[in-house]
């Protein structure tokens, strides 16, 4: 794989998003089969050691019991599902400014895996909702905006869907941003709110069992490197479409 | 009485982590092996072309 393809921009609305000026180094399969080398074992490893952690270190919760325990996974898929948005955020803003494919490309991978992560919040809620509540759904603040987040998203997902040209990526990265705006406001509508959501406490004063903040940390952290692995990949994956695009271009042209 | 229905309750309390987990685990192992099954297939296609 040539990593140091150059194209012509795409100027014009409608015209068909051609493959941009490269991608960055890492996505080089040398470069990045050595970093997949560490990161891919590295995060089947913590993600071993958070399962133990979360199935037999941490406590058994009083009122809610194993079901609890759900949120050593259902926490980490929020914090990755909401990486994964900024990174859409941050990268459809630099796609407007610089009109590099690159940075579309890295946006629509992180807002794919943003939802998958998502869809994982909202699957995995409702079942410790129905333990803790007696109900898999309520219309609270938390809930329903995280439910707002992903029909964004999914919004996103479809808009991207099917015609690749400069105006569908343009407004897709619009939508990147502002629907990013929701992010904040989940996390803070337990405060702005009365919701039945539990607010998270993780400083010193907080209310989590030491062994439990523990575990989660240890699960936030081996989530994000399966993140990260994953989001390499993902997007390589859009830089080698390119590449197939280009030279059947090339070969009809 | 009361114990039969604590055990019933526990019971359920930890089929419902036990099936989160599970479609964790199934959802991200059919998400990756996607995009590596589309990685796969694209690779075929640039080395034939």
């Amino acid at each position: 794989m040539n990593s140091t393809l150059t194209l012509p921009q795409a100027q014009t609305e409608g015209e068909s998003l051609a493959p941009q000026a490269a991608y960055w180094r890492i996505l080089d399969d040398r470069v990045l089969r050595k970093v997949l080398n560490v990161l891919v074992p590295l995060s089947f490893v913590t993600i071993a050691v958070a399962l133990y952690m979360a199935l037999f270190y941490a406590p058994r919760e009083a009122t809610m019991g194993d079901a609890q325990r759900i949120f050593y996974f259902h926490v980490p898929s929020a914090w990755v599902g909401f990486l994964s948005f900024f990174i859409v955020f941050v990268a459809s803003i630099l796609f407007l400014v610089k009109r590099e494919r690159k940075w579309d490309a890295l946006a629509l991978s992180a807002a794919e895996i943003g939802v998958v992560f998502t869809t994982l919040v909202l699957l995995t809620g409702p079942l410790w909702a129905k333990a803790a509540w007696g109900t898999y759904w309520v219309w609270d603040a938390r809930l329903t905006t995280t439910l707002v987040l992903w029909l964004i998203y999914v919004g996103y997902l479809m808009l991207r869907a099917g015609v690749d040209d400069m105006k569908r990526a343009r407004m897709a990265a619009v939508l990147g941003i502002i629907g990013f705006l929701d992010v904040p406001i989940i996390y803070l509508s337990v405060t702005w709110w009365r919701t039945m959501h539990p607010n998270l406490l993780v400083g010193e004063s907080g209310g989590l069992d030491p062994a439990m903040r523990t575990t989660l940390m240890v699960a936030l952290l081996s989530f994000t490197l399966l993140w990260a692995w994953v989001l390499l990949i993902r997007v390589r994956l859009e830089h080698k479409r390119d590449a197939l695009a280009l030279r059947r271009a090339q070969e009809e042209g | 009485m009361r114990w039969r229905c604590d055990a019933r309750r526990k019971k359920v309390k930890m089929e419902s982590m036990i099936v989160a987990y599970a479609i964790i685990a199934i959802v991200l192992t059919a998400y990756i092996t996607s995009i590596v099954v589309r990685t796969r297939k694209i690779n075929r296609a640039l080395e034939q072309d």
